[in-house]
């Protein structure tokens, strides 16, 4: 399938590549289907929702950015998203211009099921910068 | 918006299964104990509305560093290096 993006111009993508938010994210609760983009050496995975093509939410990697980025999640969220038993998960930190990342809200992706939800955490670990150290993002 | 008095250790009920009770005031604070089913999200206010916030400045702000045409992102694989010179990437 091919999507025009305002933003990006167009794209092609295969409906095993849509990623689902079946509880929206805060902010965008209505948009509940994105794709990941890249874009050479962006260094960014780009939301870009299929609902409304003129939002893109810039992510990172935390695993990349943020070494040892291991949140304790609660409940629900293991549950909504069936993370048991060792499922694979990303975790997406949004990564706007501010060159800081936000930790305390990490977007968690299922990567069997391509379902995801963005956590909100109790205990907020600090922002954390480009070169940020490990003991930033505990949990 | 429904407003309701209650005092200390006195609840209320939301829906069939969700009870917030009173359980300190303290000069301008007060304790809040929630029992909730472990599917709902429970979160400070100011919490959640600054994710909102961020989530909306990143989404209209931001721009790619990169002027390159956008491709799926591979989720959660380690890109494979780049081949020595002189040799295909197969």
């Amino acid at each position: 399938m091919t999507i025009a993006l305002p933003r990006f111009g167009s794209c092609c993508y295969r409906e095993s590549d849509v990623i689902r938010f079946p509880w929206g994210l805060p902010g965008f609760s209505a948009l509940r289907r994105f794709i990941p983009l890249e874009f050479d050496d962006d260094g960014r995975i780009w939301l870009q929702s299929l609902d409304d093509p003129a939002v893109a939410i810039p992510t990172a990697d935390a695993a990349r950015r943020v070494p040892g980025y291991a949140p304790q999640l609660p409940g629900y969220a293991e549950d909504s998203l069936d993370l048991g038993d060792g499922a694979e998960r990303l975790f997406l930190l949004v990564d706007g211009d501010s060159e800081a990342l936000e930790p305390a809200a990490p977007i968690v992706v299922n990567l069997r099921t391509r379902t995801a939800r963005q956590i909100v955490l109790e205990n907020r670990p600090r922002r954390v910068g480009p070169a940020a150290s490990v003991a930033a993002a505990g949990g | 918006m429904l407003v309701l008095s209650r005092k200390l250790n006195q609840a209320i009920i939301i829906g069939d299964d969700i009870r917030i009770v009173v359980v300190a005031v303290e000069r301008d604070t007060v304790k809040l104990g929630i029992e909730a089913p472990r599917a709902i999200p429970v979160h400070r206010s100011e919490v959640y509305e600054e994710i909102q916030r961020g989530n909306r400045d990143a989404a209209g702000t931001a721009e790619p560093r990169s002027g390159a045409k956008p491709r799926i992102a591979p989720l959660g694989r380690t890109p494979r290096p780049a081949p020595p010179e002189g040799q295909p990437d197969s």
